[in-house]
């Protein structure tokens, strides 16, 4: 049985996760303004469809919302933690262009994103022993010699 | 949710009966896990407003406050985005509908009162407007004093 609606692959959590824009976290609010008739808003209209959701589900604390038929040309407009605001403009562009764009103005580098991976990996390795980690010291794992704190090491 | 230093929120302002706040609809994007769809779900918040500067209908940008200044007042306008009836395009500055932008000179000619723009709180004195906009309501419709009905 074919899944329904209009390309429904976009609702599958494959296509979710294949969303590679991370916006900074200095991003709050993403805001899309575009009209549902025009030929130079169809990269806009494209982008919602196809795109937005992509994008929310890689940014969940991101508040998105589009707003139809309010201006005559479409833009993206982002509002940033410190009052600062992005403006877009994406009259006549493809919704790939378009967020692209997005991706090299606000979206996390690839650095970036690489060491909050190192950063979290190296959270989980039980290798690690330390304050931060999930065990101070290897004292406190089962069947390793116990604490001289607690018992004292044996005089040889 | 709670690690964020100042949480800023995107809203529509909506009717609402306090004296020196505006209650603000947020509708943020929630995922249906069975359908696998975004859909928007409303949320309200009270925003602290004491010169009305919001009128129903506008697009506002909303902030948290440090400590709530009432049960219900834990945010507070800080700044119209989008004035209802009245949008400026960000990108050009000019006033705009969806089909075209606004010719200012024409407009002048046809007429004679536009309505104000306010687009923060940096007014220093506003007068406190009635929830109400029709004028005929600040009146009363029947005298109070005894003296005037002629019955």
């Amino acid at each position: 049985m074919p899944m329904k609606g209009k390309f429904p692959l976009r609702r599958t959590l494959r296509y979710l996760e294949r969303g590679n824009v991370y916006l900074r976290d200095t991003v709050k609010i993403v805001t899309i303004n575009y009209n549902t008739l025009g030929e130079t808003h169809k990269g806009a209209r494209d982008f919602v469809f196809y795109n937005l959701p992509q994008l929310q589900y890689k940014n969940q604390n991101v508040q998105m919302q589009t707003f139809k038929n309010l201006t005559p040309s479409p833009f993206i407009r982002c509002f940033l933690n410190d009052g600062d605001e992005v403006l877009i403009d994406i009259d006549s562009k493809s919704n790939t262009s378009i967020l692209e764009h997005v991706k090299k103005l606000l979206g996390k580098s690839e650095d970036i994103l690489s060491a909050e991976r190192k950063a979290r990996e190296k959270k989980t390795n039980p290798a690690n022993f330390g304050r931060e980690f999930a065990r101070e010291c290897i004292c406190q794992v089962p069947g390793q010699v116990p604490c001289p704190s607690v018992v004292p090491l044996p005089k040889n | 949710m709670a690690s964020h230093s100042s949480r800023i929120l995107l809203g529509q302002v909506v009717q609402s009966k306090l004296r020196d706040a505006a209650k603000v609809q947020i509708t943020r994007l929630v995922l249906d896990e069975y359908v696998m769809q975004y859909f928007p779900n409303k949320s309200k918040v009270f925003s602290f407003d004491p010169k009305k500067v919001t009128k129903v209908g506008d697009i506002v940008l909303v902030k948290e406050l440090e400590a709530k200044r009432t049960a219900f007042i834990t945010h507070k306008i800080e700044k119209i985005i989008y004035s209802v009836g009245n949008v400026r395009d960000p990108i050009t500055g000019r006033r705009c509908d969806s089909k075209s932008y606004w010719d200012e000179d024409e407009r002048k000619k046809l007429f004679e009162k536009e309505p104000e723009e306010k687009t923060g709180l940096d007014e220093t004195f506003a007068e406190k407007r009635s929830v109400y906009e029709d004028d005929r309501m600040k009146e009363p419709i029947m005298s109070l004093d005894r003296k005037d009905w002629k019955i």
